[in-house]
């Protein structure tokens, strides 16, 4: 009877795997895989730190609306400068991001990073019901540049997931 | 015996009398927008490695330091080396990343409006605009920060404060 049933298995398996179009891709699939995951790898240095742009990296930690004061005197003026708001991703734990010398931009090293401001493409936005929860950002990170840059470093967004809730014992 | 305050160096900040100086080789520089004060057209934060003074910051109202440029002119350079930073990105999308919006803070309108200063498109590509497109988008930008001249002192001017004079 187990014999049977051994038999059928493997059976199906092979017409599973013709079923499948561009099987025959699958060591490439594989080797693209590996690839990727080593190039996942090097997006941390050898310092344990994250990498500046063009690397990609993907963050987790709780979506929050803030607001500050913008041009022209960036809150010297309260009356009359600008109110600007902005998102940033508390995260669960800081990190550390190693600059790159021959940036003209990303040139400094930042560590204890908690909150990356959340830049994102044009037509590109987080759904309003994912503010304040757990949600995970893929994108690249760079240097503050200007005044309207709140954050030590923000991520250029690519991608963004909910993700699961802290456990209590985790937050 | 009471040591002598160091002399002021370009890109210094002192405060006196409640107001904020600039300290620049040619004038010193009170009032206006935060951008004029620092000869920083662009509220660009961090520029040593874009033309501006090196290690010297200007803390501007209550969002942090801004870099201090010797010249109106290699600030203005410098928001050009920003937007080339940015590398293969349309003009929305390097707008985006140099004012980043939340909630139509400053929506497709604004970076319509530079692309309209320079006669281009929002979705032509900043990395192909020539250098005078450049210098256009450069100038709106300017003017979106706020540029606003406030009152330039030589540095012989005898109306400034005691305190600073004693240390050019």
């Amino acid at each position: 009877m187990a014999r049977t049933e051994i038999s059928c298995s493997i059976d199906r398996l092979g017409r599973f795997s013709r079923a499948i179009p561009g099987y025959q891709y699958l060591p490439a699939v594989v080797l693209s895989l590996g690839l990727f995951l080593a190039a996942a790898e090097s997006i941390l240095a050898a310092d344990g730190c994250f990498s500046y742009e063009p690397a990609r990296v993907e963050l987790t930690g709780k979506v929050s609306k803030k607001q500050a004061f913008g041009p022209p005197n960036y809150g010297e003026d309260p009356a009359h400068d600008r109110r600007e708001t902005y998102l940033v991703l508390v995260l669960n734990a800081p990190l550390c991001v190693t600059g790159d010398p021959k940036s003209p931009t990303n040139n400094e090293s930042e560590t204890d990073v908690r909150e990356v401001q959340l830049v994102f493409a044009p037509g590109q936005s987080i759904r309003r019901s994912w503010l304040n929860r757990q949600v995970s950002v893929s994108g690249t990170l760079f240097h503050a540049i200007t005044g309207h840059h709140r954050t030590k470093v923000l991520i250029q967004v690519i991608g963004t997931r909910l993700a699961p809730a802290l456990k209590a014992k985790d937050r | 015996m009471a040591s002598q305050p160091p002399k002021l160096t370009p890109g210094d900040v002192v405060i006196a009398g409640g107001k904020s100086y600039i300290i620049f080789s040619d004038q010193v520089r009170q009032g206006g927008s935060c951008s004029w004060r620092a000869r920083n057209p662009g509220n660009i934060r961090n520029g040593g490695s874009l033309g501006a003074i090196p290690g010297k910051k200007h803390a501007c109202g209550s969002s942090g330091a801004f870099a201090v440029f010797p010249t109106e002119s290699s600030g203005f350079a410098a928001i050009s080396k920003v937007l080339k930073s940015f590398g293969h990105v349309t003009i929305q999308a390097a707008m985006n990343k140099y004012a980043p919006s939340s909630d139509g803070n400053n929506p497709k309108a604004y970076a319509q409006k530079m692309a309209k200063s320079m006669g281009a498109s929002v979705d032509d590509f900043v990395d192909k605009l020539s250098s005078s497109q450049l210098d256009k988008f450069a100038t709106a930008i300017k003017k979106e920060e706020g540029w606003k001249a406030g009152k330039a002192y030589s540095r012989s001017d005898a109306s400034l404060p005691q305190e600073i004079k004693d240390r050019l």
